[in-house]
């Protein structure tokens, strides 16, 4: 069945790499970007993804506290942090998030871990 | 002004090789290859900042946080472009390269200062947040310019890393870490702590 799937990164080579990784493997799949955590909460307000990418770093908001607000309203979405901010902290955040935090760059490798984490492998 | 010790000096120096080790790895993932490569140098001192090259691309991103730092990732205009080529493709024209420089350039930055710098906060135990990453052309003097006018730039750390693409070195890759006295003391605290 075909998912639908919000990458969120103000960097607009990251939201085409990701996108272009998620296609080849799930050519079925419904493609959002969103350049920022707020545009991003806007955008599930109108239409609700099955999963969900989240950079750290964007202008504005942070992605952490993006990916909080949208769980606390939408805990089914399955969300991955992508980013290149590693630190043990946002790790641990994430995990605190019940999600996982996948480190850039964006690579096959990187984009799999993400596929796995969203269909529960 | 307080400055390392050299037992300080030579804790910090181990901190930045294994962030700049996770810088390369970064770096390495990006290109799609792994290479072998070497640090020349850790210096805490900008007069001994030797810019060979006319032109550089620069990165910049700022991290605040226990400490507040400016970091600035220096590559040479040629490096820049032949990191370009490798990444995007040989397909790719100049005009196309020009077009993308800014936005490849910054991820590209992103992922090799974000690893750098959190192996750096995981070591001293502490967060640091940080802001986008900006890419910029500058000249030899511009690049030196942009050094002193920046208010962080009391001391100025430097790690050189010899990065290679496809079997050719990629000289006079710089991280340059500038930062307050404020922040210079706390690392000196933490390592001072990690120490007992």
């Amino acid at each position: 069945m075909s998912k639908k799937l919000l990458i969120v990164d103000d960097s607009k080579m990251s939201r085409i790499f990701i996108g272009q990784h998620v296609k080849a493997a799930h050519p079925d799949w419904v493609i959002q970007e969103a350049g920022s955590g707020e545009e991003a909460i806007s955008l599930i307000e109108n239409e609700l993804p099955d999963f969900c990418t989240m950079d750290i770093n964007m202008p504005g908001m942070l992605g952490t506290e993006a990916a909080k607000q949208i769980l606390a309203v939408h805990p089914d979405i399955r969300l991955v942090i992508f980013s290149a901010n590693v630190q043990e902290s946002y790790q641990n955040e994430a995990h605190e998030l019940g999600t996982i935090l996948v480190a850039k760059p964006v690579t096959q490798a990187s984009v799999a871990l993400a596929l796995d984490y969203f269909l529960g492998a | 002004m307080e400055t390392f010790s050299k037992r300080h000096f030579e804790k910090l120096a181990k901190i930045i090789n294994r962030g700049t080790g996770r810088a390369v790895q970064g770096f390495h993932d990006v290109i799609g290859e792994s290479q072998p490569y070497w640090l020349d140098k850790v210096l805490i001192d900008a007069k001994s900042l030797q810019l060979d090259a006319e032109n550089y691309g620069v990165i910049e991103q700022e991290f605040t946080g226990r400490l507040n730092a400016k970091v600035l990732l220096l590559f040479t205009a040629e490096n820049v472009q032949r990191i370009l080529q490798k990444v995007l493709g040989d397909e790719m024209d100049a005009q196309g390269l020009n077009d993308v420089e800014s936005e490849a350039m910054c991820e590209l930055g992103n992922i090799m200062v974000n690893a750098c710098l959190s192996a750096i906060a995981d070591d001293l135990h502490i967060l640091l947040e940080s802001t986008v990453t900006h890419y910029q052309q500058y000249s030899n003097d511009g690049v030196v310019a942009l050094i002193m006018q920046d208010s962080h730039a009391e001391h100025v750390l430097v790690t050189q890393v010899n990065l290679m693409i496809s079997g050719v070195s990629l000289h006079g890759c710089k991280l340059l870490m500038l930062m307050n006295t404020d922040s210079n003391q706390e690392i000196m605290e933490k390592i001072e702590l990690l120490a007992t």
